[in-house]
């Protein structure tokens, strides 16, 4: 039997005793509904979270390590309470808010950066523990619905830049909004390919598609390449970290963003590589769904993949110098799209001969 | 496109299977020789003849001569040189130029202390930190 | 549509100004229009306070100058005052110095490395650069006392001679030093995107560089062959072989590439003077102990020597007395800086960073 976390909850509230679906229905179901799907954000909430904080602490770890330096060893065993000490300390410090700021647009914008991140989260299929299936939705559009979660950050960064009354992160809200819109295009239409080849939108069917023939990565790698560069422009890592060049600009659009505020934005960046890869494995290497010969442990095989593309972007980011605006848009402009096309018109022959007709 | 690219990440990767240089200070000793590093200036009452070369060619005036009141038989004005460790630039100049060798650089480097008092007078300035420390 | 011009001031507190600059940059968009540098953040007046010290005290502000190569300051200082005085030097000295100020100039030159990196975004070259450069400076711990204020050459010769453990060391690093090297060079020189950021920008043609009197690897990379080692020769720069790398670039990445040349050309000088390194004495003993004291001079001197950044030269003028009349630098630093107007016109924001990078200035020198 799948069991699911949702039912999973609903679950151990009706063993406990906390049960309204009998009082005056239609009302207490949908009550009991909400409960249980408040718990459940709760939880992804609070694991998303501490997933960033792994990310963060193998950050700097491997860094470290790639540097022929010893990264963080004292606070705890092997370093590992440095990020909550450095938690703390966010906490603890004063709320700086610049003069001639816009006093409300100033508030919000970090909030617009870091929720949408945390709800895609929740889009994702986990994969399966034995019989239980971790997935929090099972809508047929989530393919969708993350793509339009992802389009809202960039306006996070751009208000914020307009915002902080400075001439520095101003030039970083202009660099955000064109790289946003030179690289969604040719991401979008590489997730065409893949969605013309398993017929929906819905992740899960995706990922299970993967696992009863074969990784789309192989099916199309042209695809696979143009969609990789894309997440990693999305993620605003060096070489594609514009917005926020620090030798340049002084940190670009979060100049004036000090403590809880600016904690905001860091962990978005490290949540958003996270992401950025369990979202690429999901997609492109059927993530989450089991081996045929070994059932039961799909999760496993999703995280390895995911770390498998952490370690490689977080290489990358240590590695590669940064790219100029005007040839960055480029780049984009003139050899991604021209492939994502290519990408298209290939998946089409491929799809005629699979139906047989080639 | 990206061979050049490649190429880099591969020396940077190559770089993990080294080990770490990083030496964890206090715990472990400085692994290289450090008998000649110029640390805090240090008096040998008992050969300072009181000739005031090191207050002359001092740059920056730390060290100034007083009197004090200690017969080693050469010293008949009976002044000593005493540095004021704060403003010291750790240059050697007084080691340097010193006929008997009295004043020279030691090899201490850790001189935190609680004491507020930066300048030395002749007796203080003939003792180590480490008998300082255990002496107050 | 009438231009708006954004004026934006690149303060004195910035990530990669290499020190303290500050940049009035007047921006249109993203496209530079004009840079104008104004310095004088560091200004620490070594000029006028030498003219209360002695001769030998003065070498401490020398040494302060150009803080990431500092023998090479201490040696022009210290040339003109032994012309002045007329003071000589024995042979030993004279090849210990040569052997410092060469392994001085690749310390300086990997300083260069690490920071290059840093303003283009890349973070790992500057930990490797170090690590070769905490070899070199163990050396020079060894030898004088000191990691970055070495006050080791003295009016005469040398303060110390080398200990018994300088050899295994010295060979060590030699050995290891031209693979490393080629590892540090190849994270920049065929990565493509780094061709992309530094060919064809910052073009510096050889006529503006001498109208400006620019000297140093920026002129070098300009076409014109001046080295002061090689025109008039100051120590024993004559009796040993080596080359001047040139080149025709014009732009920031023929600057790379002459700074990396020369690095092993400093290699191979080095290894040269430590073989023909002959016994005897390191200080004229006249002048040791208590006789540091009795230096005059009266007249006046100009020596120029070749430092990292280009021609070093000192102007002493004595009156006959212990103490000098007046002790005049000229810093190649600042001349060169003089230049980034000129470079930089119509270029991009992230440009402006990446030549101000490969000019290579070090405030201490520039405001002295």
């Amino acid at each position: 039997m799948i069991y699911s976390i949702l039912q999973l909850i609903n679950f151990i509230l009706t063993y406990i005793g906390i049960s309204y679906s009998q009082y005056l229905p239609p009302y207490g179901a949908l009550f009991q509904r909400l409960i249980v799907d408040t718990i459940g954000a709760l939880l992804i909430f609070i694991a998303a979270s501490l997933t960033i904080v792994v990310v963060i602490y193998i950050f700097r770890k491997w860094m470290a390590d790639l540097q022929q330096r010893i990264g963080p060893n004292r606070v705890g065993p092997y370093g590992t309470l440095q990020l909550i000490a450095d938690a703390l300390k966010m906490f603890g410090k004063e709320d700086i808010i610049p003069d001639n700021v816009d006093p409300i647009l100033f508030r919000f914008a970090p909030y617009l950066v870091f929720i949408p991140l945390i709800m895609s989260y929740l889009l994702i299929p986990y994969g399966t523990i034995y019989h239980w299936a971790i997935i929090f939705t099972n809508v047929n559009v989530t393919l969708l619905l993350i793509i339009a979660f992802s389009a809202i950050p960039p306006i996070g960064e751009i208000i914020a830049g307009f915002a902080s009354n400075n001439k520095f992160s101003l030039i970083g809200a202009l660099r955000a909004a064109a790289q946003d819109l030179s690289y969604e295009i040719p991401m979008m239409i590489s997730l065409i390919g893949v969605i013309m080849l398993t017929g929906s939108l819905n992740l899960n069917t995706i990922s299970q598609y993967q696992w009863h023939y074969i990784p789309i990565a192989i099916l199309e790698p042209i695809g696979f390449l143009v969609f990789f560069v894309a997440v990693l422009s999305k993620m605003a890592v060096v070489p594609f970290d514009l917005p926020e060049s620090e030798s340049e600009l002084v940190s670009g659009f979060n100049v004036e963003y000090s403590g809880l505020r600016f904690g905001i934005f860091y962990l978005g960046v490290f949540g958003s590589i996270f992401f950025g890869s369990l979202f690429i494995s999901t997609v492109y290497l059927g993530g989450g769904s089991d081996l045929p010969f070994l059932p039961g442990f799909g999760y496993i095989w999703l995280l390895i993949k995911a770390f498998i593309f952490t370690f490689l972007f977080l290489t990358i980011w240590v590695s590669l110098p940064r790219i100029r605006v005007d040839k960055y848009m480029n780049f984009g402009w003139k050899y991604l799209l021209p492939l994502s096309l290519i990408n298209l018109l290939w998946t089409m022959v491929l799809l005629l001969f699979i139906h047989g007709v080639l | 496109m990206v061979k050049g690219i490649l190429k880099g990440m591969f020396v940077v990767l190559k770089h993990s299977r080294r080990k770490p240089v990083t030496v964890e200070y206090p715990e472990k000793e400085i692994p290289w020789h450090t008998k000649r590093f110029r640390g805090r200036v240090i008096l040998n009452l008992d050969t300072c003849i009181g000739c005031s070369l090191c207050s002359q060619i001092c740059p920056n005036e730390s060290d100034h001569m007083v009197y004090f009141d200690y017969d080693n038989g050469k010293n008949k004005r009976k002044i000593y040189p005493a540095v004021n460790i704060g403003t010291c630039t750790y240059c050697g100049l007084c080691q340097a130029i010193c006929p008997t060798g009295s004043i020279r650089l030691s090899n201490d480097m850790t001189l935190a202390s609680f004491e507020k008092d930066f300048d030395y007078l002749p007796d203080r300035l003939s003792r180590t930190e480490e008998e300082l420390k255990h002496h107050d | 549509m009438e231009e708006k011009i954004l004026e934006v001031n690149f303060g004195p507190q910035h990530p990669s100004t290499h020190g303290v600059l500050r940049l009035k940059v007047k921006l249109n968009g993203e496209t530079v229009l004009s840079a104008e540098p104004i310095i004088g953040y560091l200004h620490r007046n070594a000029e006028k306070l030498s003219e209360f010290n002695y001769y030998a005290s003065n070498l401490i502000f020398m040494d302060r100058l150009d803080y990431v190569g500092n023998h090479n300051m201490e040696l022009g200082y210290v040339l003109a005052v032994e012309k002045l005085a007329g003071i000589d030097v024995p042979e030993r000295a004279i090849w210990l110095r040569m052997l410092f100020a060469e392994l001085n100039r690749i310390a300086s030159h990997l300083v260069w490395a690490g920071t290059m990196g840093l303003d283009l975004g890349m973070i790992t070259p500057f930990f490797y650069a170090f690590r070769e450069r905490e070899r070199i400076l163990q050396l020079f711990e060894m030898v004088s006392g000191a990691r970055l204020t070495y006050n080791y050459i003295s009016i005469g010769g040398v303060y110390n001679d080398l200990p018994n453990e300088f050899d295994e060391k010295f060979k060590e690093f030699v050995n290891d030093f031209p693979a490393r090297l080629n590892e540090l060079k190849s994270l920049f020189e065929k990565n493509e995107i780094f061709i992309q950021r530094m060919k064809g920008i910052g073009i510096l043609p050889p006529e503006v560089a001498k109208s400006y009197s620019i000297t140093g690897p920026v002129l070098r990379a300009s076409g014109v062959n001046y080295d002061i080692r090689k025109i008039s020769p100051y120590l024993y720069y004559d009796k040993v072989d080596f080359e001047i790398p040139i080149s025709h670039g014009m732009d920031n990445y023929a600057r790379f590439e002459v700074r990396f040349k020369e690095m092993e050309q400093s290699l191979k000088i080095a290894k040269q003077v430590y073989e023909k390194l002959p016994p005897g004495e390191y200080q004229n003993s006249l002048y040791k102990k208590s006789g540091l004291i009795n230096i005059k001079g009266a007249g006046e001197s100009y020596v120029r020597t070749e430092s990292p950044r280009g021609e070093f030269g000192v102007y002493v003028v004595g009156d006959g007395s212990k103490k000098p009349y007046r002790v005049r630098i000229r810093s190649p630093a600042f001349h060169n800086l003089s230049a980034v107007n000129e470079m930089v016109k119509g270029l991009k924001i992230a440009d402006l960073i990446a030549t101000l990078s490969t000019l290579d200035p070090v405030f201490g020198e520039v405001d002295r």
